[in-house]
């Protein structure tokens, strides 16, 4: 069962660069350069985001032959809603200081 | 990918466990395609599976050190009915003495049900340890904690049951894992 906590900084980073292409599968390694993380902070947070089924993941084949299969990762529907969401309570959290 | 890079993502895989044997396969893809990067990578992921264990496991590591205290407050509550008990001549006092070997089996058990396996003997080891620490003790309570480590697989227990897999050794016995302490087929 997936626990509602709020999101980090960092796993909304991480979910901002997936859903910037939500439909293509992208690698750890690109996520890291997207997103400035490093494996020891990003992958805690892939493996929280794909356990809370915000992000889907699957292996794929590599383009160089000799090289292992790699790991891909996508934002799903519920990963997109939970971002905007996120969104939203930042937009109302900053017009409440303005006010 | 360097030998260290490989090394490090064996203690990773080592650290992180069987459950989450998928991912370490992809930190291992992803090492072997940050050409120059590895080791920084690897190393990444020797803490990202640190983190990942202690998120997944507090619970229990908390629960060592605590439920450790567990025997001690167990022998204050026997000490005074098996005082009693010596008192009148129908206890010897070395049944009193060893006492100390049957106070931490509940504990044991506890641990055994809630995380299987080598890692549950050794936690109630070092639960034993905590609980009973007293360093004006001598060294036969030394010796006889070191037996009541000993006994525990012994309580992780043979028993007679009507159905299930039988023991070769023992036929007519079905051997079962109760505490979990010790690893046994699943039934």
């Amino acid at each position: 069962m997936s626990r509602s906590r709020k999101l980090s900084s960092q796993s909304l980073a991480v979910l901002e660069a997936l859903s910037k292409r939500p439909s293509d599968w992208l690698y750890g390694l690109e996520l890291a350069k997207l997103t400035g993380l490093k494996s020891g902070s990003l992958y805690p947070i892939l493996i929280r985001l794909a356990d809370r089924a915000l992000l889907e993941s699957r292996w794929l084949e590599p383009s160089e032959q000799g090289r292992p299969p790699r790991h891909a990762y996508r934002v799903t529907g519920a990963g997109l809603k939970a971002l905007a969401d996120a969104e939203r309570l930042a937009n109302a959290s900053l017009r409440e200081l303005r006010t | 990918m360097t030998g260290l890079s490989r090394f490090l993502l064996r203690i990773a895989r080592w650290i992180a466990g069987p459950q989450r044997c998928e991912w370490v396969d992809a930190m291992e893809a992803e090492a072997a395609s940050a050409s120059g990067e590895s080791t920084g990578w690897a190393i990444g992921c020797v803490w990202a599976s640190t983190r990942d264990r202690l998120r997944r496991e507090w619970r229990f590591l908390v629960a060592v050190p605590l439920i450790g205290f567990g025997p001690l407050l167990l022998s204050l509550v026997l000490l005074f009915p098996m005082t009693w008990l010596w008192h009148h001549g129908w206890m010897p006092k070395w049944l009193i003495d060893h006492s100390v070997l049957l106070e931490m089996l509940p504990f044991a058990f506890l641990l055994g049900r809630g995380r299987p396996g080598h890692a549950a003997y050794v936690a109630a080891a070092i639960c034993f340890a905590v609980g009973r620490n007293d360093p004006a003790r001598s060294r036969l309570d030394c010796g006889r904690r070191i037996a009541a480590c000993g006994i525990w697989p012994l309580f992780d227990v043979v028993h007679v049951q009507s159905g299930g897999r039988t023991d070769r050794r023992f036929p007519g016995l079905a051997r079962r894992r109760v505490a979990g302490l010790v690893h046994a087929p699943a039934y």
